[in-house]
């Protein structure tokens, strides 16, 4: 029989206190992470406050409230485990040394009985007692030694043999209590462990990603998007109104999409990219960026027609909104959508109303302009009769505050993305949207009426996007429209990421001085279209021949210049410094005639006067007018195609000959929708103005050319 | 007038973004860390019961926690980050390109 090792009997209970050292220094080294983080984070938010103000500076502040919140709480937590982690290592420690002096022990008493039975076991025969030793019997002495009988001798090792053993069952209930002891030290640091890891929180992450409860459903496992697929598919068949079935969690969850699929990507590439990104973007990050940034989403080229419409509605709606509060705050009201702000005396009671409520020249300007757009979507387009009532209206281009609060707007009548004839109409001078949205938006619809006879599928976009100039120098030169050709450059490019028809036909008609701005975005700055229009042109710009305007095929640059319209004849040829006299004495001399009241031969006096200021006032106008506005497109030195665009009053002097391009039913109209809808060969074709530009002398052509009656 | 809806300093905004993307640094760390955690236990166990399965719990949970704190700290950071940027690229472009397109 044979007593076993220490090592087999009294086991370390436990796990390995190295190992609990290290699992402390794990923790302790992430704590002090965590700390790095939360400072890290603290001088973040300091940064930001100094940086970033706004709705969204508020709400990244919040997001490090959240993270600064948690850092604490995780610190504090982790402390408390590394300590528990401590508190059981050294247990550990010190059990193992207890078991370790046990073993020692064990060792010795195992030794001290392997020896007495080892004793017993060779112990010879002869000694071996026949019969059990008598009590009574002496013992044996010899020479002063005592001799125990054999029997004797076996009872004293049998006793010690039990005290050995005795020994050894005691080491074992010693060992038996440090084992129990550890269980105790395990289990006191496996509740600091499961309760540091486990938590009360909700957490929601910058990005937006929700968090169940810590411990119990970590992972993306964690997001609960019940509405999800509702809301998906309410944003794909419903523009918008996916969005508002999100809770505040998803929201969060698609705005940080959005951050990391769109903005992020779009900020270290290319404009160029806008289209991918935005068409590869979950419909639900798309709303995100609608709602979020409406101002730039609305205006930036790249998106398509319905998602800036939608995003402009927003800002308009938002922008009018805050108006409105100001003013009732103020003690006054606005007049709601129903009523056109620029009808009579309405100007007058809204800039009050404003200025009551503390707003400046240019933001009673964006306000009003503004009130005009929205009048035209709520009210104007709506309420033309004869447009057809499922009529797609958009809003592709809204930025009230533009250029001093002129603004800048573009309103599609029908879809542009869809349709297969788009035409974009570029007013001329004076036209900001307030006061003049209302007019352009008359000319679209006009346009959109008389194309829709020839074709169903046609888009007109009223546009008010470049600064103009006013009643001012500005319209004397091309400092305003080389600026605006830019713009307007641009603006087409964006209508042309917006169209998606196959086949589709992009036409341009540009007015008086937007014809300038127009022909000079074609001709520098790179804008192409399928048909380009100058209607009512003063000068082509940049564009001193229509072969230079290589954006548009040849043969579809197309001019229409009423023999009738002052713009397109007196103040053409007064740009020449070798005319610029006679034409001022002619054009005062009609004009003081016409002052007079009875015509140039019955009261000569005044028409005498009037000559003689008008060429004074030409001839000091020379000194600004340079560089002039450009050659005559109506020239045949330009090559364009010349259109009939003539007026039913031939008079030189009526400048209500300038603003009859769009009248309905005439021939001017009807010669403008046959080009947008690609109708060439019923477009009626004019003979153009002599090369020698001396239309003016009553040797335009077309002035022989007799319009049929607008029906 | 309503309030702004955005302020930006682009360049002190760009600076406060990558802070939070750098701290994000040390979210990680302590993830990996709590991580480790749950193979820190190495020793045999030899009788009762051992730490080594909440150990292991609690790595995963707070790297978990942090593996979310690296995410919105990058996330957060490359929004203001991106936003300071586009902000920047996107006010210049549109002064440049149309005089002005971002409200101010």
């Amino acid at each position: 029989m044979s007593t076993p090792a220490a090592e087999t009997v009294l086991l370390y209970p436990g796990d390995d206190p190295g190992s609990v050292a290290v699992l402390a220094e794990n923790i302790r080294d992430g704590s002090r992470q965590l700390t790095l983080l939360s400072d890290g984070v603290g001088d973040a938010r300091s940064s930001l406050h100094a940086a970033w103000k706004g709705e969204d500076a508020d709400a990244a502040d919040r997001e490090i409230d959240t993270v600064v919140t948690i850092c604490a709480a995780l610190i504090e937590r982790v402390n408390t485990a590394a300590t528990a982690v401590d508190t059981h290592h050294a247990d550990l420690v010190r059990i193992r040394a207890a078991i370790a002096q046990l073993r020692e022990q064990w060792t010795t008493v195992r030794s001290a009985l392997e020896s007495l039975l080892l004793q017993e076991l060779f112990a010879p025969s002869w000694r071996t007692p026949v019969t059990a030793p008598s009590a009574t019997a002496p013992p044996i002495n010899i020479g002063g030694f005592t001799m125990l009988s054999a029997a004797e001798a076996a009872q004293q090792r049998q006793a010690k043999i039990d005290s050995y053993e005795q020994d050894l069952t005691d080491l074992q209930t010693t060992w038996q209590g440090l084992v129990d002891e550890q269980e105790t030290s395990a289990a006191t640091c496996r509740a600091a462990l499961d309760n540091a890891a486990s938590g009360g929180w909700t957490y929601i992450v910058g990005t937006g990603i929700a968090r169940a409860e810590l411990g119990t459903a970590l992972g993306l496992d964690a997001l609960l998007f019940d509405d999800r697929e509702r809301a998906r598919v309410a944003a794909l068949t419903i523009p918008g109104q996916g969005w508002d079935e999100l809770s505040p969690q998803e929201q969060a969850f698609y705005r940080g999409l959005a951050a990391s699929e769109f903005s992020t990507p779009l900020v270290l590439g290319s404009t160029s990219m806008i289209p991918d990104l935005w068409s590869d973007l979950d419909p639900l990050a798309q709303q995100a960026l609608i709602h979020d940034q409406s101002s730039m989403i609305g205006n930036l080229d790249g998106i398509p027609a319905d998602a800036r419409d939608q995003a402009n509605r927003i800002t308009l709606d938002t922008f009018l909104s805050d108006a409105r509060s100001d003013v009732l705050a103020a003690g006054a009201s606005l007049p709601g959508s129903d009523v056109n702000p620029h009808g009579a005396g309405q100007a007058e009671q809204i800039e009050s109303a404003l200025r009551a409520a503390g707003y400046s020249d240019e933001q009673i300007k964006a306000v009003r302009g503004a009130m005009e757009v929205q009048y035209q979507l709520d009210t104007r387009i709506p309420s033309r009769a004869t447009l057809p009532g499922a009529l797609p209206v958009e809003l592709l281009i809204f930025d009230p505050e533009a250029y001093g609060g002129k603004g800048r707007a573009a309103i599609s009548i029908g879809d542009v993305a869809t349709a297969e004839n788009v035409a974009m109409l570029v007013p001329g001078m004076t036209s900001e949207v307030p006061g003049y949205m209302d007019s352009q938006t008359g000319d679209a619809l006009n346009l959109y009426e008389r194309s829709s006879l020839f074709s169903d599928s046609t888009a007109v976009v009223a546009y008010v996007g470049y600064d103009a100039p006013g009643i001012d120098l500005g319209v004397t030169g091309q400092d305003k429209s080389d600026a605006g050709g830019k713009v307007v450059a641009a603006d087409i490019s964006g209508l042309h990421a917006m169209t998606e028809a196959p086949d589709g036909r992009l036409t341009v008609i540009a007015h008086s001085y937007g014809s300038t701005t127009t022909a000079t975005a074609f001709a520098d700055n790179g804008a192409s279209a399928d048909n380009l229009v100058l209607i009512g042109s003063p000068g082509a710009g940049r564009a001193d021949t229509a072969a230079e305007i290589t954006g548009v095929p040849a043969g579809h640059v197309f001019v229409g210049s009423a023999s009738s319209d002052p713009v397109t004849t007196i103040v053409q040829q007064a740009q020449d410094p070798n005319q610029a006299g006679l034409t001022g004495l002619k054009a005062g001399w009609h004009f003081g005639s016409e002052v007079g009241g009875r015509g140039p031969n019955s009261n000569i006096a005044v028409g005498v006067v009037g000559a003689v200021g008008g060429m004074v006032v030409a001839d000091k106008a020379q000194d600004y007018i340079q560089p002039y506005l450009g050659v005559d497109p109506a020239g045949a030195q330009f090559g364009g195609v010349r259109i009939h665009t003539e007026t039913q009053n031939d008079s030189l002097y009526e400048f209500g000959n300038h603003s009859e391009y769009y009248r309905p039913g005439s021939e001017s109209l009807s010669n403008l929708a046959q080009i947008t809808v690609g109708g060439y060969g019923n477009v009626g074709v004019a003979e153009a103005r002599p090369e020698d530009g001396v239309h003016y002398e009553g040797n335009d052509p077309e002035a022989d050319h007799t319009p049929p009656t607008p029906k | 007038m309503g309030e702004p809806g955005v302020q930006i300093s682009p360049e002190d905004a760009a600076h406060a973004g990558q802070i939070l993307s750098d701290s994000s640094d040390a979210a990680a760390g302590a993830g990996t860390e709590f991580l480790a955690t749950g193979g820190t236990i190495s020793g045999t166990v030899e009788a009762g019961t051992s730490i080594r399965s909440s150990a292991a719990g609690f790595g995963e949970s707070l790297g978990q926690v942090c593996a979310d704190l690296v995410e919105s700290l990058t996330g957060l950071g490359t929004v203001v980050q991106a936003g300071a940027r586009t902000y920047s690229a996107v006010d210049s472009a549109a002064t440049t390109s149309f005089g002005g397109m971002v409200p101010r």
